[in-house]
């Protein structure tokens, strides 16, 4: 997906940053040198706390921490991870430190949530229940047992697949840096998965799977290559 | 109808237990999600943190924020960071800096085990000063002990008036190197006890020094050797009792009242 333009550009990035910080190691760097830093990076990071549901004001604050994190930990940085992955980890510190706080604020708090509320709370799963939907009938038990072994016969990396799919409807490329596969490699673990639970159970299920699949992996199953789901 | 996608999501439930689930064991640290992301994780731990990631929302999140700061420069836009926003940021390390700038009168404080030894041998240098001088003054008294106490005075004393305030003392100076001197006690009655005692107390400072064993000479007097030491320059009481057989209680044989200087 990454073309060299974009290579290039994140590669500059990286230099840039990189030389920046030996800048501030060796204590010849200006507020200017942290300025461009600044610019280069601001907007990532707040991303990264905007995304995951904070209010304008805490997504400033926890820029501001995180920068400050770097500023004061610049001397330790010895660059073996790159200054993005650095970053990554100051910056995911602060959330965690501030998600425990806020945890524990709420725990001490008179705020109650109302049961049954299915909102979840930065890094909360929603919990689902594991068992089986209550099933109305015997057809309909019958139904989820066979679905279940089925899906318990697909090979490992295939089931891990499918259940990011399906699951926590994660895109082909996601699915592949979670389960460090390549894109092309997921869309056949989930295209060979369809498959199966189409001839093993087409004959109960009928057209059942491109449903429980998503549309996107219609196209996948077509032959596409093309990542649907950006 | 069923809903197929509900359906599948209940199966794979049930197949992979846990999944949707807050996963019970620890977060990964986020050097351990750029490890296994770098794929420098060892299997086993690449295995076990693949398994957190199939049931935890959080961490896989953070995990393809990785991916797309590392790969993806729209993460965040591709607009510049507004200007206040970074003025407000460099404001606040300037703050920073301004923290934890050395103060520059102010002295680096000893750790707190240095002050602490410090404190001990300063003690340590006291105390043995203190010893020294202490040893020094037993040793010259030891001296003066060892040699004859030349021209010792010896002072015969009678009994004062009945009242202690109406009495008038006898005045005592002895040169300044003098360490004893001798008094001699002359009872106000001449009857005899079986035992005897002396009580000096000290005006205004309690009693010096009090105890028995002293017999009568054959003048009918109590002879009392003092060390200066022990009745330095001031105003004295000395009583003398007589105690009757089996009795606590002494009978009062006199009263001698005596100020001793020194020349």
């Amino acid at each position: 997906m990454n073309t060299p333009t974009v290579r290039s550009h994140l590669a500059d990035r990286a230099a840039a940053a990189l030389e920046i910080v030996a800048e501030i190691q060796s204590g010849s760097a200006s507020e200017e040198s942290f300025r461009r830093l600044l610019g280069l990076y601001y907007q990532p990071v707040h991303h990264f706390f905007a995304k995951r549901g904070f209010s304008e004001e805490d997504c400033l604050d926890l820029t501001q921490e995180t920068f400050l994190g770097i500023y004061t930990g610049v001397q330790a940085f010895r660059g073996e991870s790159g200054f993005d992955t650095w970053l990554f980890r100051i910056a995911t510190n602060v959330y965690r430190k501030r998600w425990r706080w806020g945890s524990a604020e709420k725990r001490t708090g008179a705020q109650v949530p109302l049961a049954g509320s299915d909102e979840a709370a930065p890094g909360e799963v929603i919990p689902v229940s594991p068992l089986p939907a209550p099933a109305e009938d015997a057809l309909g038990r019958e139904r989820s047992r066979i679905l279940r072994d089925e899906i318990e016969r697909l090979p490992d990396q295939m089931r891990r697949c499918l259940a990011l799919r399906v699951y926590r409807d994660l895109k082909y490329r996601e699915i592949g840096v979670v389960m460090k596969l390549s894109t092309e490699t997921v869309k056949a673990h989930l295209f060979q998965a369809r498959r199966r639970l189409q001839e093993a159970l087409g004959e109960y299920f009928g057209d059942y799977f491109g449903a429980a699949f998503g549309d996107h992996f219609e196209v996948a199953v077509r032959g596409s290559t093309e990542e649907t789901d950006s | 109808m069923n809903d197929p996608r509900r359906e599948m999501k209940e199966a794979l439930a049930g197949v992979l237990p846990g999944v949707g689930l807050e996963p019970g064991d620890a977060h990964p640290s986020p050097d351990e999600l750029a490890a296994y992301h770098d794929g420098e994780l060892p299997p086993a731990e690449a295995a076990r943190l693949q398994d957190h990631l199939l049931l935890c929302e959080s961490c896989t999140e953070l995990l393809l924020d990785l991916e797309a700061l590392r790969g993806d420069p729209g993460f965040g836009g591709q607009r510049p960071a507004p200007a206040a926003e970074i003025e407000a940021v460099l404001r606040g390390l300037r703050a920073q800096a301004a923290r934890s700038a050395p103060r520059p009168r102010e002295r680096p404080r000893p750790g707190r085990e240095i002050q602490w030894l410090r404190a001990l041998a300063a003690s340590l240098l006291v105390a043995v000063g203190g010893l020294s001088l202490w040893v020094a003054s037993l040793r010259g008294t030891v001296g003066d002990f060892s040699r004859p106490q030349l021209n010792a005075p010896i002072l015969d004393l009678s009994p004062g008036g009945a009242r202690s305030e109406d009495a008038h003392p006898t005045v005592l100076r002895l040169p300044r190197r003098l360490q004893i001197f001798t008094l001699v006690l002359n009872p106000a009655s001449p009857q005899s006890f079986p035992g005897y005692t002396v009580e000096i107390e000290r005006e205004g400072g309690g009693v010096v020094w009090s105890g028995g064993g002293l017999e009568k000479n054959a003048f009918g007097s109590f002879s009392l050797a003092l060390p200066r030491v022990l009745v330095p320059d001031g105003a004295y009481t000395i009583r003398l009792f007589g105690h009757p057989e089996g009795r606590m209680r002494g009978e009062p044989l006199g009263e001698y009242h005596l100020k001793i200087e020194t020349l």
